[in-house]
């Protein structure tokens, strides 16, 4: 067997079948992508693939198994103990979770990045104290915090945001900082200094654009872990409350039947699973585009 | 904003006083600086020689208010146009910087944003200090451009560093220092990184910006071959102190001190060395910061080193006009082969 090589000067070799099929796994690479959009678009259109009303309760057909039909309907993944459709409510907990996921990332990432940023350029006295305090909030077990945040503000949507971006903002600020710092020490920011940018031109223009790709790295792959603590607060009833459908909370009703109705608690926790692979995947293959070397 | 008037005075531009640096190393104050004095006036360019480590960057960073959170001026005084900067906060210091007095690095291929386009580089000085308004800044860095030689300056200035040279970049880093019309630039050893013919044209644009816009340059370096290129007054100096000052032809005629002959005596050249001869080289070297002798700094390593070098330090002394050296037994003639021959000449200084 001969070797084909491409080469600019010589006649044009067809793409041979390796090449091909190597394409073909470089874009399959990005499967995640597929399920998260199908998980982005049963968030923002529920109602479009949910085939019943997920609230909706049917007490003549509860803790029934897959593919059930009762007065016309179909249950094609089983009733709960309450008689509602599990797949309507499944399609409908995905909202919760990416919603809380997203939001929760994206304030802890904001605030830990911002104090990360202001540690690194406020040596003396800020910058220590943020540090301290990061390594604090880093030393609380997530549950206590969580539960006392719950217990102080009430258990709804946007406490279990805040919960979860009071846990997570150090990881951010930890990055943010080491980035700064090793920023700082660039050539081109003593240039700008000795050019009279003073320290908030610095930061903007010079040291955000080097911090950045750092945070959205850790971002992506902080995502997948929200999915989760949002499931295990709202297992524990600390998160969204019922009748919203939660995948969490789903978990933790199925959680007495599993014996009997095994349905219940399986298919939220696979979609959990599916959600959590797919959104870490896509996260370490953004890691790979953005952080080739592995600094991070 | 045009340039900058030039006051009719002539009183020097920059005026180094008995300055003194502390460096903190492991707890300890070490002198990096000992009392230094330097002045230069308009429209002159003055080298600063020595080996690494003798405090040449250290002097720019000090002038720049750039020195690190372990040093401070502990002594001394630095003005700029009769004004004092040495003890300015940031702040205030921010004003001068890039605006009356501006600096490029050594190594052109990090100095540059690699994410910022060059143009919006030098924009961005320009910007800083409030000068024009938009459509201004942007003829402004095209005129620049054309200014520091980089042809097809409209190109040039959409590409990002990387997309440059060596010697293109460091124009850029010129284009940026001189867009704010500093009276004084303070370069900081701006062709070491570069190829010997691209830093033959470097050091023209240096001279050429000095004639055409009357800046005053501050050149850093190593090289005595560059010092001999650009420089109208040369300072020596040795292990955190000035040991000579002259005119430059009248330093590389008649070296006082041992250590500028040695130096001169060192410079590699076609003719300099006959074959199969060794180069002459220094012996020894630049002593570390917790151990410069108390004595003459250079005593240890010079060849012509008496008693009364070990015992008592020299100061600066006049040994012809402009020209001062300190060294209690100067060199008299221009140098032999045998460096340091001892001389008859002696100092006027105590």
């Amino acid at each position: 067997m001969t070797i084909a090589i491409n080469q600019p000067w010589g006649p044009e070799v067809p793409l041979s079948r390796a090449k091909r099929a190597g394409k073909l796994r470089k874009l399959l690479r990005w499967w995640p992508l597929a399920i998260l959009g199908i998980a982005a678009f049963a968030a923002a259109f529920p109602y479009l693939l949910a085939p019943l009303n997920p609230d909706l309760t049917h007490l003549n057909a509860r803790l029934q198994g897959p593919g059930f039909r009762a007065d016309g309907l179909k249950f094609l993944l089983g009733t709960d103990d309450l008689g509602r459709d599990v797949l309507s409510r499944v399609i409908w907990g995905v909202r919760v979770s990416v919603v809380v996921a997203t939001t929760a990332v994206f304030a802890a990432g904001v605030f830990g990045g911002a104090m990360g940023i202001i540690a690194g350029v406020r040596k003396r006295i800020l910058g220590p104290v943020i540090m301290r305090i990061a390594d604090m909030v880093l030393s609380i077990p997530f549950f206590l915090l969580a539960i006392l945040v719950v217990a102080a503000l009430g258990p709804n949507l946007r406490n279990l945001v805040i919960v979860l971006a009071l846990v997570r903002w150090p990881r951010y600020a930890r990055v943010a900082y080491a980035q700064t710092l090793e920023a700082s020490e660039r050539e081109f920011v003593r240039a700008a200094v000795a050019l009279g940018a003073r320290q908030l031109r610095v930061v903007r223009r010079h040291i955000l654009p080097e911090v950045l790709p750092a945070l959205v790295v850790i971002a992506t792959l902080e995502v997948g872990l929200m999915v989760i603590y949002e499931a295990a607060l709202s297992f524990i009833g600390l998160g969204v409350q019922p009748p919203t459908p939660s995948w969490g909370s789903m978990l933790s009703t199925g959680q007495q039947f599993v014996a009997s109705a095994w349905w219940i608690a399986t298919f939220p926790g696979l979609a959990l699973f599916l959600l959590v692979v797919a959104v870490n995947r896509l996260g370490d293959l953004i890691r790979d585009l953005l952080d080739p070397k592995g600094r991070i | 904003m045009t340039l900058g008037t030039v006051r009719p005075t002539t009183a020097p531009l920059l005026e180094m006083d008995d300055l003194s640096v502390c460096v903190e190393i492991k707890g300890q104050q070490e002198l990096a600086l000992s009392r230094v004095s330097l002045s230069i006036n308009r429209g002159e360019i003055v080298g600063i020689v020595g080996e690494s480590g003798c405090g040449k960057t250290m002097m720019a960073l000090s002038i720049m208010g750039l020195l690190g959170e372990n040093s401070k001026i502990v002594r001394g005084s630095i003005r700029l146009e009769g004004e004092e900067i040495s003890s300015l906060a940031p702040r205030g210091l921010r004003r001068y910087r890039g605006r009356r007095m501006s600096m490029i690095f050594q190594e052109p291929m990090v100095a540059l944003n690699p994410l910022m386009r060059v143009g919006r580089q030098v924009k961005e000085v320009l910007t800083i200090h409030r000068i024009g308004s938009r459509s201004d800044r942007r003829r402004r860095v095209a005129e620049l451009f054309n200014q520091v030689g980089l042809s097809g300056s409209v190109i040039r200035a959409r590409q990002y560093p990387h997309e440059l040279s060596g010697g293109m970049r460091q124009r850029v880093m010129i284009a940026m220092a001189l867009a704010a019309e500093p009276a004084l630039l303070i370069a900081d050893e701006p062709t070491t990184a570069l190829d010997a013919t691209v830093q033959a044209q470097i050091l023209d644009l240096l001279l050429e910006i000095r004639d055409r816009l009357g800046t005053s340059v501050l050149f850093v370096t190593h090289d005595m071959g560059v010092i001999a290129e650009v420089a109208d007054r040369v300072v020596v100096m040795y292990a955190g102190q000035v040991v000579e000052v002259a005119p430059v032809n009248a330093l590389f005629a008649r070296p006082m001190h041992p250590y500028t002959g040695g130096l001169l005596q060192s410079i590699t050249g076609p003719l300099s060395v006959a074959k199969g001869q060794d180069l002459p080289t220094i012996p020894g070297r630049v002593p570390s910061l917790g151990d410069i002798p108390s004595g003459c700094p250079f005593a240890p390593r010079c060849l012509a080193a008496q008693d009364r070098c070990i015992e008592e330090r020299p100061e600066l002394g006049e040994v012809e006009p402009e020209h001062t050296v300190a060294c209690w037994f100067p060199l008299a003639a221009p140098v032999k082969s045998e460096a340091g021959g001892s001389s008859s000449i002696k100092s006027d200084a105590p």
